[in-house]
């Protein structure tokens, strides 16, 4: 800021030099060439200052000249001289306004710009605290419950038979209810890591991802009898620890809301199209089809938050898997979005950036 | 089992340690079990300084189970400590821990950690582990003296 002052300081100064030299002229010689006219143009120089101050102190100085010199020569009155410079007086006036609303609307936008840098860094501070949140609230909360495990364990082994049938019924709810409690911790561990985690992007081949996940899920893609159809797909920067997390989370998925009667059928394809915003930078959309239950469409925006079930505990899990999708997705600067069909099917839509700027490392 | 080797918990939890006691007389491991609450008694208790300024009472343990997060001095800077002192480096030290953390882990075994261990969850399995605990280092490895 000190630069730009005093770079505007030096500009005033020089316009008032510049208009102090012209009035001495002009009023030391008898040829009245400058007649006000060559101050508007001065005048303009302000605005490469950064105060509306130095506009307005000068237009005074230059109008107080143009008057001066008018009175000084006037008894050498021509008709036409008069005119000049009561356009130049008007002239100058007018830029003066023109720079004053330049100014001010100068004014406004830094005000915004300043009060949405700092609401900004607001919102980062209160992400990274709400993380860190997570983070430590999960482990913490870990220590009791690892206690009620281990003692209620403890109990059941070693006084089981003492307990009466109903005693061990409510100790076995106790236990399983521990059991799930702990699994929710630990998703939620997981999740919290998967905001602090640093994604090392590499060129990352979604055809031998896509592969391994299918290697992985093998077991439960016999039992269930699901077909897996996947087409040709590109190669992408990402991470691709996290690509693997994204794909094993959406096609397990597949399997798992498959219909009663029907054995699942996922479709993997992709397509590349062009960035909407920057139309040079390439986008992939990665689309994983199923025949599944689906969902009601009204749930889209539902099914990514934290711990959600759209079909309560009739599934397994504890419905952290599209959020952990969401974020990652979201890391590699892109989108997730379901398109589903109850009784038919959904199919998931990620589109992510084939190559990711630097910048926004 | 050569039960004269001492085993040193440095744990504020008392739970846990119980827990760790129990599972060892589950195990039949009869080797005497000393306990200290954190970092700074577990400095006393090695260099026989304050409270534990009884040698006879408090001898150099064979092994040590050493937990991180603890009040005053934790785990972390007295296994740095332990394995920067010429007189005390040679006892094997085992972390055993709630902390999942890779930072943690990689940290521990950078200080010269033994043995990282989470605790277990049930108390069978930590049966269990106080049975491959005995097994390896009571039983296994020859410490040194």
């Amino acid at each position: 800021m000190g630069s730009i002052n005093s770079k505007s300081r030096i500009i005033f100064i020089f316009a008032l030099l510049l208009a102090a030299f012209i009035f001495i002229i002009d009023i030391s010689t008898d040829y009245h060439i400058v007649e006000g006219n060559c101050y508007p143009p001065i005048l303009l120089f302000t605005i490469l200052t950064n105060k509306k101050k130095y506009t307005i102190i000068l237009a005074f100085i230059c109008i107080i000249f143009t008057v001066f010199e008018f009175a000084y020569t006037g008894d050498q009155l021509y008709t036409d001289e008069t005119g000049i410079r009561v356009i130049s007086i008007f002239a100058m006036s007018f830029i003066t306004y023109i720079i004053i609303r330049y100014r001010n609307a100068e004014l406004i936008l830094s005000k915004q710009k300043e009060s949405l840098v700092k609401l900004n860094s607001k919102l980062k501070e209160s992400n990274t605290e709400l993380e860190n949140f997570a983070f430590i609230s999960s482990h913490d909360l870990q220590e009791p419950l690892r206690k009620i495990q281990a003692f209620g364990d403890r109990l059941n082994s070693s006084d089981g038979n003492n307990i009466s049938e109903k005693g061990q019924d409510y100790l076995g709810r106790m236990l399983n209810a521990a059991s799930r409690m702990q699994i929710l911790i630990n998703d939620l561990l997981y999740f919290s890591r998967q905001t602090n985690a640093i994604t090392n992007y590499s060129n990352v081949d979604l055809n031998i991802i896509v592969n391994e996940v299918i290697a992985d899920l093998e077991v439960r893609i016999e039992n269930t009898n699901a077909k897996i159809i996947v087409e040709e797909l590109p190669s992408i920067e990402a991470g691709p620890i996290q690509m693997r997390q994204l794909l094993q989370n959406l096609i397990s998925n597949s399997i798992k809301f498959a219909k009663n009667d029907e054995s699942p059928v996922i479709k993997i394809y992709s397509k590349i199209v062009p960035n909407k915003i920057n139309p040079e930078k390439q986008m992939v959309e990665l689309y994983i089809e199923d025949n599944g239950i689906g969902f009601d469409e009204k749930f889209n925006d539902r099914i990514y938050n934290i711990f959600q079930k759209l079909e309560g505990n009739k599934y397994r899990g504890s419905g952290i898997g599209l959020s952990i999708c969401k974020k990652i997705v979201e890391r590699h600067n892109g989108t997730i979005y379901a398109k589903s069909i109850k009784n038919k099917g959904t199919t998931f839509m990620v589109t992510l950036p084939i190559k990711q700027d630097n910048s926004n490392e | 089992m050569n039960t004269k080797i001492q085993i040193l918990i440095a744990d504020d939890d008392s739970e846990d340690t119980m827990l760790i006691r129990e599972a060892l007389i589950e195990n039949q491991i009869e080797n005497k079990v000393q306990r200290v609450e954190n970092g700074e008694e577990l400095m006393d208790y090695l260099k026989n300084t304050g409270n534990y300024s009884n040698k006879e009472k408090y001898p150099l343990p064979g092994v040590i189970m050493l937990d991180l997060n603890m009040p005053k001095m934790d785990g972390r800077e007295a296994l740095k400590e332990i394995k920067g002192d010429i007189n005390l480096c040679s006892i094997p030290i085992i972390v055993f821990t709630t902390s999942s953390n890779d930072k943690d882990l990689n940290l521990s075994y950078k200080f010269g950690a033994n043995s990282y261990i989470s605790k277990p969850v049930t108390f069978s399995s930590m049966v269990e582990l106080m049975r491959t605990f005995s097994n390896y280092w009571l039983q296994t490895v020859d410490l040194p003296s």
